[in-house]
């Protein structure tokens, strides 16, 4: 892990703005990503992001229950009510066919043909 | 289009007859019928207004591509513009009213062709995946 340290108050500033941005732009991704094969309420969604990344993106449950709002209208996922005997029935979200077959062109077409290319993978390399 | 929308067309159809009716009677007889026209005219906004909220609150986005908000904006808007149209036509009303109409009907499809460009169904596409 990269040493906070060795910035200056201002780089860190310009870091966590930069970070902020690009963590939000994921939130998609790892929503879509959480439901790929699998059926989650909205708490495990939040949860399966935190553990998977081993808390980097820390999402609220507003920014996932507006998301997945949001895709369940375009009908990118799907709901089914699971009832609860703790309290009110809970909402089971996964993947529509058209929200696979989004996820999956995004996943080539922007995380694949580009993170995995060896020349990519070098420039990382001599940044670290 | 959903039901409620056709629902909504329907119900939009009959106020704007019985607008044009009160409009026609009031303009023959204007110095005596202002008020009862004025208040007229207030109920029907509001029974386009709270029918369309009822209408609208009650229906899916989820069920249809096209963008429901502005649908239940746009339906009446046309709707009444049609009638108005046949209304000069039928009665020789002014020019100037015909032109209106048709503008209005003009505005609703540029409405409809932006909503088309920027939105999937209602939802700004920049603000899917923000």
């Amino acid at each position: 892990m990269y040493d906070l340290n060795l910035l200056n108050k201002e780089e860190k500033d310009l870091l966590s703005n930069w970070e902020g941005v690009y963590k939000k732009g994921l939130l998609s991704l790892w929503i879509l990503l959480s439901l790929n094969n699998k059926e989650m309420s909205m708490s495990e969604i939040k949860d399966f992001i935190n553990d998977i990344t081993d808390d980097y993106l820390l999402v609220d449950d507003n920014s996932i229950y507006r998301s997945l709002r949001k895709f369940y209208t375009l009908e990118i996922v799907d709901f089914a009510m699971k009832p609860n005997s703790k309290g009110p029935d809970i909402k089971i979200y996964k993947l529509s066919k058209s929200g696979e077959k989004i996820l999956k062109a995004f996943i080539q077409r922007n995380i694949i043909s580009i993170y995995y290319k060896d020349k990519i993978n070098l420039l990382f390399k001599g940044n670290i | 289009m959903t039901k409620n929308i056709k629902i909504f067309a329907f119900f939009s159809l009959i106020l704007s007859v019985l607008f044009f009716l009160i409009l026609n009677y009031s303009l023959a007889n204007f110095n005596q019928r202002y008020i009862s026209y004025s208040i007229s005219v207030i109920i029907i906004i509001l029974l386009y207004s709270f029918t369309g909220e009822y209408l609208a609150q009650k229906d899916n986005q989820r069920k249809v591509k096209t963008n429901l908000t502005l649908m239940y904006l746009i339906t009446p808007a046309v709707i009444n513009a049609i009638i108005g149209i046949l209304w000069v036509i039928i009665f020789k009303r002014s020019l100037l009213s015909l032109y209106i109409y048709i503008m209005i009907i003009a505005a609703c499809l540029i409405f409809y062709i932006i909503a088309r460009k920027f939105f999937i169904k209602n939802i700004n596409k920049r603000k899917i995946f923000d």
